[in-house]
């Protein structure tokens, strides 16, 4: 039976695996579109359903969403729905034109990827020459075009120590800063990922900074692989740590219509096609998303064996866990088992 | 892991040791987070619920504030 337990209220599009950009630690491996992608009527009857089934906020992702020609169509329908709607972009892509049509959708923020205070680094990760430049003109224009406006950083080993003068050129232009790490699937290679110590240091980095600086000056959030459950350190994250939402509240969709649970995910976590079924019959589908929605103790992994969080947490981040160890649900980037073990440091 | 390690580990960020304090826990905000749920609950009881039932629809019990002179 349906519960409202279970309730897609985020809901994520891949608009398009096309991407102008190369970027290195691309999840998604994006640079070529997929074979038969969703029409826009396709999108906008996935919207529908979404509606139907009382989503809140949808966000338009790829690939690059603004290199989709109907990328305004397919938000319009989502605003019409009454769906607030936020785009993750490169920001490459972004003109005169684009901007006036977002001022029209009025998204609750558009994201656009920065990845280094040095446009040497930001183009080395992007692989695409002058794009720091081009990005931070973009970022620049949305401001003054008063939409909300976030900079998404995805940290790794290449641009960890950026971080500071970073947030220096953040400091006071009223931009939300999203720090994320950049795990290895897709392009991604492990030996750029931060190691556990680094990863520490630019939690406390984001505590701190969120303790120096208050909301107007800067906004600044880790996204939800900043987790979980120190003892020492104040949440870098807005909300505590309620465990995976893939499957809970979340819905992700790609751009030729599979379904899964959260679009961080790999291949084998498809469960479903838009073409195919209903949404409310892929969502109701039993066993949909069991990793999350069945999950028991047991099924805990690595470092998360036995731990009193487990129940709870269900081994951090899934998409992190199954990136660095292979193995779901015991995601070793965790504060807890880091502050507990601090010899796993060294 | 002791605070030490924290201040020694935000060094790699070149955060200073008070900055570093800054992105600590303390505990005396969980006090005081106590102390604000508790007086709360104890204010919302007999300043909200009880002139409601009691005090024919007032919302603030002003006696509430004399009781302990």
């Amino acid at each position: 039976m349906f519960s409202k337990k279970y309730e897609p209220r985020f809901g994520l599009y891949e608009l398009t695996l096309r991407c102008n950009m190369n970027c290195i630690h691309c999840g998604s491996s994006a640079g070529q579109k997929r074979t038969n992608e969703l029409t826009t009527d396709e999108w906008n009857n996935v919207t529908r359903q979404l509606a139907d089934l009382n989503c809140k906020e949808i966000t338009l992702l790829g690939g690059e969403p603004f290199l989709r020609k109907d990328w305004y169509e397919i938000s319009k329908e989502v605003k019409d729905r009454g769906i607030k709607i936020t785009y993750m972009s490169n920001g490459f892509l972004i003109n005169d034109k684009t901007i006036e049509k977002l001022r029209k959708i009025e998204p609750k923020t558009v994201s656009v990827s920065i990845d280094g205070s040095k446009s040497e680094t930001h183009d080395k990760i992007r692989q695409l020459k002058g794009s720091y430049d081009k990005c931070m003109e973009v970022i620049s224009n949305l401001k003054k075009a008063g939409i909300n406006t976030t900079v998404i950083t995805s940290i790794n080993k290449l641009n960890f120590e950026e971080l500071p003068e970073l947030r220096s050129m953040l400091l006071n232009r009223g931009i939300v800063w999203q720090l994320q790490i950049a795990i290895p699937l897709g392009r991604f290679k492990k030996d750029l990922l931060l190691s556990k110590e680094e990863y520490y240091a630019a939690a406390i980095f984001i505590a701190s900074s969120r303790q120096k600086y208050n909301i107007k000056e800067l906004p600044i959030i880790g996204t939800h692989c900043f987790g979980y459950y120190s003892k020492l350190l104040r949440n870098p994250m807005v909300f505590p740590w309620n465990g995976c939402q893939a499957g809970i509240s979340a819905i992700g969709i790609q751009s030729n219509g599979d379904i899964k649970g959260c679009l961080s995910l790999p291949l084998e976590f498809i469960e479903g096609n838009t073409r195919e079924n209903k949404l409310l019959e892929i969502w109701e589908k039993p066993g949909f998303c069991s990793y999350n929605r069945d999950f028991k103790e047991s099924d805990l992994n690595n470092g998360c064996v036995g731990c009193k969080y487990g129940k709870k947490c269900r081994g951090g981040c899934l998409g992190v866990s199954i990136g660095i160890t292979g193995k779901s649900n015991g995601d070793p980037y965790c504060f807890k088992l880091i502050e507990e073990n601090p010899s796993i440091l060294v | 892991m002791k605070k030490e390690k924290v201040y020694e580990i935000g060094k790699k960020l070149g955060i200073s040791k008070s900055d570093a304090k800054a992105a600590l826990l303390k505990n005396r905000n969980k006090i005081i987070a106590v102390l604000i749920i508790g007086i709360a609950a104890v204010m919302t009881n007999r300043i909200w619920f009880e002139p409601l039932h009691y005090n024919g629809g007032s919302i603030i019990d002003f006696g509430f504030f004399t009781r302990f002179l």
